[in-house]
């Protein structure tokens, strides 16, 4: 991932995926150090535009899940990945720059900048936004949900979003983390 | 509401002063050891495993706001009246641990008027979280 919160990729290998290709996922057995965290992912195979709602605990490892596991696997795998982090008011003035990079004005409301920053995206891109229910409108993350996008992950405790398709969970029993299916 | 009330709102934002619990409890603490054991026990009973020299930033979300209720909780015990906000920290905890938040604060301050619920947000018009304004 660049400073930007999206991810780098290879050009070939975008070009090389077709747009309605499912989502492979797993499977994977992943240690990150720090936290000390060891992911246990099955393979998953999700239809192309799936929509997927990620709960959890507090402290199950969601947004390690979403960093450090999910988001680099996503970008060796050739795909174009726009993050929106927990802490969105900090990486609110990196995306400030980067649409000032762009030669764009950077919106004054968060939510007009999220979705300004977003814009680019295409659809073989993925989005993955941690806990973005706290900062931003229902209206505004109902349109990011409905961008046109290969896949979006979802991480919320404000319950499941009207356009999910499916449901995950991420549970932890010590330092052994594992994806459910459901809440 | 008892709007006259000091009114302590946790935001999950700018939690707090030092980056981490442990100096936060001596800036605060008359007796840090007390308050020490005190929040141990505390986390213990959320199933969080407490290190009073991890940096804050480094726990999850969630446990930020589930810790530093806590370190609240211990403090707040001896004052007489109090507003405890907690709408804007709320969302960044699972439905299990908002109701056991809840309940550990009725427990813990019983003279302190906690606010939990979320502000409500209409469709379609602008947040004031939203806004970069300052």
């Amino acid at each position: 991932m660049n400073s930007s919160g999206q991810s780098t990729h290879p050009s070939l290998r975008e070009e090389s995926l077709q747009h309605e290709d499912p989502m492979l996922l797993g499977p994977w057995e992943i240690g990150v150090h720090p936290p000390g965290l060891t992911y246990r992912i099955p393979a998953i195979s999700l239809p192309y535009g799936s929509r997927v709602w990620l709960s959890g605990d507090n402290g199950a490892g969601k947004t390690v899940f979403l960093e450090r596991v999910l988001l680099p696997r996503l970008a060796a795998m050739g795909r174009q990945v726009f993050l929106v982090a927990q802490d969105l008011l900090l990486q609110a003035h990196v995306m400030a720059a980067v649409l000032a990079s762009r030669g764009q004005r950077a919106p004054r409301c968060l939510d007009d900048l999220v979705m300004a920053w977003c814009a680019p995206a295409r659809p073989n891109s993925i989005l993955l936004l941690d806990e973005a229910d706290r900062h931003l409108s229902p209206r505004t993350i109902h349109q990011l949900l409905e961008l046109p996008l290969a896949f979006v992950v979802a991480v919320s405790h404000q319950g499941r979003p009207c356009t999910t398709t499916h449901c995950f969970t991420i549970c932890r029993h010590e330092t052994l983390v594992h994806l459910e299916i459901g809440p | 509401m008892p709007t006259s009330l000091p009114t302590l709102e946790l935001d999950p934002t700018t939690l707090t002063v030092t980056p981490n619990l442990g100096n936060e409890i001596l800036l605060f603490a008359r007796n840090p050891e007390a308050v020490a054991v005190a929040l141990h026990q505390w986390a213990q009973d959320f199933g969080l495993v407490l290190d009073l020299q991890r940096p804050l930033s480094t726990y999850s979300g969630g446990e930020q706001v589930l810790l530093v209720a806590g370190l609240w909780a211990i403090l707040l015990q001896k004052h007489p009246q109090v507003i405890v906000d907690l709408r804007r920290a709320v969302s960044t905890l699972s439905a299990t641990n908002r109701t056991r938040l809840h309940h550990a604060l009725t427990q813990a301050l019983p003279q302190a008027t906690i606010l939990l619920e979320e502000e409500q947000v209409q469709q379609g018009e602008p947040s004031s979280r939203g806004d970069l304004s300052p």
